[in-house]
């Protein structure tokens, strides 16, 4: 029967336990242990092999994840390093996407114990952006900062119920904004909201959602039902874990993992996120995460949890953990964040990361009104990186990563299991790096600095050249879509 | 079905049949056409070919406001080739939906 508690969504168990096999998720806690206890220093070569298998673009099994965890050689860690760099390459070549998250409402009846926006927290200044406010939010990141994709987040609250967020899309997909040379618009809205039913996913799919994102923030129950106090819907462990399931269900053929990593030990999280992935791919044709998400706990107001957790995660231990993310996951996009500070973003970009974000406000909105302090009463956490888009893009250059604004994909039938299939064989590369050189074109004419551009120009024509060797023919097809780009036309992809 | 996708809006019977006339406009004309369904600025894979070795742009063709084709080697075919398979899909559809 439906469970419905006090001014809450509904929670529809038959929505999830017919997944679940004798009454038990695919998370079996004691197992995880076990796998991890029973990989204990692994032999070289079979790490070796399983690099080798990851190199192949194959998802590891769960216990092959676990000896990669267990590797202590820094000679091994150094190799796996190497080989989740290239892997990267080799799915998405070397460019990396830019987002922006937009806030769209902090209103929220969990009470989560690491977050802001818990009920409990009186502090927390609650607004719900209008659709008006929303335009204003859009105003700027697409016309003066230059963004293509969002990630819209809203807190599980009646007041952002799927009809509202479907609206929100359809406001922002209705926006274009004059640029210095052409216009700007948000392509690709990707949504990371509370989980929900088949109908409401149903909803969202009708209007044009890029990728379905939730974080199961931990998959070891206990903790779970720690941080998650009872009586609140989030408590709901099953409809939380299944959740992905109804948005494939709905046909919503782009979802999204991710952990809260400080929550519970690290290994048993990326564990966890394997099991997800798999459990994903067998019931979905082949259809496993869009992309996975690695946050670390950052501090946050009214959650002392995000400063007294005994699970924080160390750089080092970070670093790892990407690293075997990367080989475990292959075909996966990987999602860098500005929770991190902007060191730690440099050191751990080569190690596989797809996409981050830049010029970043989580404040609602931040963006419009031109805050740069941050504000805790207002945000979901504190960021480690509130570095303009410009200097980040900058910075990448001159590491060798071409930025890229694509979102061709998703409007031409590259999607669910289609791109899961190009991701896998290698030739989603070939796209994205075509699309990045074109869509960078765009943010150069349009938003970059002159420092910036200078660097640019140099980057884009060493990225040119490498189609021409690599790709030659597609190489005069290409030039002539960025030719007329470099005129002013916009929004031309492969 | 070529592939997994879920459809409220297109039956299983419906996209099988676009699935057998994208691969008779293949053995006719030589060229990869596949559907989409279309969800606002999305454009989603329901049936057809869809070749990962064509490195070329997308040509994209709304038939209904909720259906789309798309193809990459359409428009190397001479125009009248190219009326004759649009006709011919625009002709199927208009007989199935």
């Amino acid at each position: 029967m439906p469970a419905k508690t006090k001014s809450s969504p509904i929670i529809i168990e038959q929505q999830y336990t017919k997944y679940m096999e004798k009454g038990r998720d695919f998370i079996n806690d004691d197992l995880i242990w076990e796998q991890l206890k029973s990989q204990v220093k692994p032999d070289p070569q079979l790490v070796r092999d399983l690099i080798a298998k990851s190199l192949d673009i194959q998802t590891l099994q769960p216990e092959e994840t676990a000896a990669l965890l267990n590797v202590e050689d820094p000679q091994l860690w150094e190799e796996m390093s190497e080989a989740a760099g290239k892997i990267k390459r080799k799915v998405y070549d070397n460019r990396i996407v830019f987002f922006a998250p937009l806030y769209c409402s902090n209103y929220c009846i969990n009470n989560c114990l690491y977050c802001s926006f818990r009920k409990d927290y009186q502090q927390e200044t609650r607004r719900r952006l209008s659709m008006e406010e929303i335009k204003a939010e859009i105003e700027v990141l697409a016309g003066k900062m230059g963004h293509k994709r969002l990630i819209s987040v809203y807190g599980e609250h009646p007041k952002s119920d799927a009809r509202y967020i479907a609206k929100t899309l359809e406001t922002i997909y209705s926006m274009k904004v004059p640029t210095r040379k052409g216009f700007g618009e948000i392509r690709r809205v990707n949504i990371n909201a509370a989980p929900m039913s088949i109908q409401d996913f149903k909803l969202l799919k009708e209007v044009g959602i890029g990728t379905y994102q939730v974080f199961h923030e931990t998959y070891h129950h206990q903790t779970y039902n720690q941080v998650h106090p009872q009586g609140t819907i989030k408590n709901n462990y099953p409809w939380r874990l299944y959740t992905h399931h109804r948005a494939l269900e709905a046909g919503v053929d782009d979802v999204a993992l991710g952990v809260l990593f400080g929550l519970y030990h690290w290994r048993f999280e990326v564990m966890g996120l394997v099991y997800h992935a798999l459990e994903l791919e067998n019931n979905f044709g082949g259809i496993g995460p869009h992309t996975i998400s690695f946050p670390r706990l950052q501090p946050a107001a009214g959650a002392p949890l995000t400063e007294n957790s005994q699970y924080k995660v160390s750089d080092e231990d970070f670093k790892k953990l990407i690293v075997v993310i990367r080989l475990s996951v292959p075909y996966t996009g990987m999602i860098l964040t500005a929770r991190e500070p902007a060191d730690i973003r440099k050191e751990v970009i080569p190690l596989g990361v797809t996409q981050t974000d830049a010029s970043t406000r989580i404040g609602l909105g931040a963006y419009s009104e031109s805050y740069n302090q941050q504000e805790a009463n207002r945000q979901q956490f504190l960021l480690g990186d509130t570095r303009e888009m410009d200097e980040v893009i900058r910075e990448l250059a001159e590491m060798g990563y071409i930025t890229s604004f694509c979102t061709a994909g998703y409007r031409c039938g590259r999607t669910g299991d289609h791109i899961m299939k190009l991701l896998k064989c290698g030739k989603e590369g070939h796209f994205c790096k075509i699309n990045a050189i074109l869509t960078y074109r765009e943010w150069l004419d349009d938003f970059a600095s002159e420092q910036t551009r200078e660097v640019g120009e140099k980057l884009i024509v060493k990225e040119i050249q490498e189609v021409k060797q690599q790709m030659p023919q597609v190489y005069d097809t290409m030039m002539k879509y960025y030719h007329r780009i470099s005129k002013g036309e916009r929004d031309l992809y492969f | 079905m070529n592939g997994t996708y879920i459809s409220d809006q297109f039956d299983a019977d419906f996209i099988r049949q676009l699935d057998f006339l994208a691969e008779q406009i293949k053995q006719q004309y030589k060229i990869n056409i596949w559907f989409v369904e279309i969800l606002n600025r999305r454009w989603s894979y329901i049936a057809g070919i869809c070749d990962p070795d064509q490195l070329l742009p997308p040509l994209r063709i709304e038939l209904k406001s909720n259906l789309g084709l798309v193809s990459n080697d359409l428009p190397d075919l001479p125009p009248e080739q190219q009326q004759d398979i649009i006709n011919q899909i625009v002709n199927f559809i208009h007989q199935k939906l």
